[in-house]
């Protein structure tokens, strides 16, 4: 890829003024990225077709960072494809393409939906999302925890990460300061370049939050609910899940058996500003202990994505009404829903602390 | 130097590259930065600012663009909004090109973005041989390159032919 690359750049990096009338060529390279970064992912990779100085345009580092900055989170699924399991992206869920099938469902349509198709032989078969940051994911194989992989698939690049010793933080040399117990399943919440979690006791039990700051390489304690103060024994952290919502950190509570509260932190960093913003009665109870409801996204329309299980579904906050979104060339086998901010992030860049 | 701000009514005159003179109000001026800071510096009002990239006809579009948001400023964002899609609707390509040359060199920063945004929309979800044709690119790939950089990317191609 990088041979040719360079063999293109060679020949053909200045713009070629064309013939038939005004070029886009003639406009200056830091605008046509700018035009660029707000399109959608396929059209900007299907633009690499165009000529070899849209290529050399795409791939700069400085155009990725730039794209970065605009990118709007995605639903990231894991899904049977095909008989294989595979990585889908689903662009632009906006109002204006969701459009509600017959029987009261939402539909996503074909176009939206992407399929990664990895160019390498690593085993990624079985393989689950743990987090994500800056279009850069990471991927687990559950219970053995063996191996990771960071990858990106819009730019095709796999890593395995050699095996770290359990207790420790990966990548990071000193963790000493670590709490005892962070809630794991939430993989860690990556907000405002740095990673969240929920702090627990040995019980179990709902205690404090904190995060990793990558810069000092150390974490910090930080502001969770104060509402959670007062309840010692009752918050359970297996009920909760921490995501990102609206920009902003959020905690999902499976506060009774049929309720699932959503907690969002409306300031960054702000104690105060912990509000609960909305309670659904769960649709559908529990079938595995353990399987929780998980919310993706919430849309300008009031629509909020949620998955429980396989079932991926919308919450419209005004009426409160529940529908399942299909999604129609993945067969009805959805393993896994995340949300995902996709970039041309190369790992190269990503590894050497991020910025060209 | 506060001379120049002080009177909305004092009137300035620019130039195109096609040598046409334009009186503009000077609070229209101040939409762009570029004239912004020649009037913040010592240049005198007097002076005909010659704008030697900026032909006439995008000139006047400019200055249009210009007029309704210094009139209109901070109050009905709404209406502004109407007149910015009114106001690139149905034109063509060249003419948007000449508008984003123009917004950039004279730095109208909303002008740059309206503009930008109504490019990307045109080749938005567009192939990549009707992307050539609206753009007037020429193709420099072999058809081996071609199919290696779609190779490279095919997981982005489902909705493409």
């Amino acid at each position: 890829m990088n041979n040719f690359l360079t063999m293109k750049r060679s020949r053909a990096s200045t713009p070629n003024a064309a013939v038939m009338g005004p070029s886009i060529l003639s406009i200056p390279h830091y605008i046509l990225m700018e035009i660029m970064s707000k399109l959608p992912m396929s059209t900007i990779c299907n633009c690499m077709c165009v000529c070899s100085y849209f290529r050399n345009l795409i791939s700069d580092p400085q155009f990725a960072q730039l794209h970065l900055s605009r990118s709007q989170p995605s639903l990231l699924l894991r899904s049977f494809y095909n008989w294989e399991s595979s990585l889908c992206l689903v662009e632009s869920i906006d109002p204006c393409v969701v459009d509600s099938g017959t029987n009261g469902d939402i539909r996503v349509p074909d176009k939206a939906l992407l399929k990664f198709k990895p160019n390498c032989d690593l085993p990624i078969k079985g393989l689950e999302v743990l987090s994500s940051c800056n279009g850069i994911i990471c991927l687990y194989k559950p219970r053995s925890y063996d191996p990771y992989v960071i990858c990106n698939p819009v730019v095709d690049e796999y890593v395995v990460v050699p095996q770290v010793e359990k207790g420790s933080i990966c990548g990071s040399r000193r963790a000493g300061d670590a709490p005892l117990y962070l809630h794991l399943y939430s993989g860690g919440c990556f907000l405002n370049g740095a990673l969240h979690w929920i702090d627990h006791d040995t019980e179990n039990c709902f205690e404090s939050m904190c995060y990793f700051d990558f810069g000092k390489e150390r974490f910090q304690p930080f502001p969770g609910p104060s509402q959670f103060r007062g309840l010692p024994g009752q918050l359970q952290v297996e009920m909760m899940k921490m995501v990102v919502l609206k920009d902003g950190l959020s905690v999902s509570h499976h506060a009774a058996s049929d309720m699932l509260e959503i907690w969002v932190m409306k300031d960054y960093a702000v104690q105060d500003s912990w509000t609960k913003d909305f309670v659904i009665e769960i649709p559908w109870l529990d079938i595995y202990p353990g399987l929780l409801y998980q919310p993706l996204m919430v849309l300008n329309n009031g629509e909020s994505f949620m998955v429980f299980g396989s079932v991926l579904f919308s919450c419209n906050m005004r009426d409160r009404s529940i529908r399942k979104v299909r999604v129609s060339r993945i067969s009805s086998v959805i393993i896994g829903a995340t949300t995902y901010i996709p970039s041309f992030i190369s790992l190269r860049n990503a590894a050497t602390g991020g910025y060209p | 130097m506060a001379s120049s701000i002080e009177n909305n009514n004092e009137k300035l005159t620019l130039k195109s590259s096609d040598g046409e003179e334009f009186l503009v109000e000077k609070h229209v001026a101040l939409q762009s930065t570029l004239l912004q800071n020649m009037l913040d510096s010592d240049c005198s009002s007097a002076d005909v600012i010659p704008l030697p990239k900026i032909d006439a006809r995008t000139l006047a579009l400019v200055l249009g663009y210009c007029k309704k948001h210094a009139d209109a400023s901070s109050s009905k964002q709404g209406e502004l909004n109407s007149f910015d899609s009114e106001f690139l609707k149905d034109m063509d390509m060249g003419a948007l090109f000449n508008l984003v040359l123009a917004a950039n060199f004279m730095e109208i920063k909303g002008l740059l973005d309206i503009a930008a945004q109504k490019i990307a929309d045109t080749i938005k979800d567009k192939p990549h041989q009707e992307v050539r044709e609206i753009f007037h690119v020429e193709n420099d790939y072999t058809p081996e390159e071609e199919a290696a950089v779609r190779e490279e990317n095919r997981w982005a191609f489902e909705g493409f032919p």
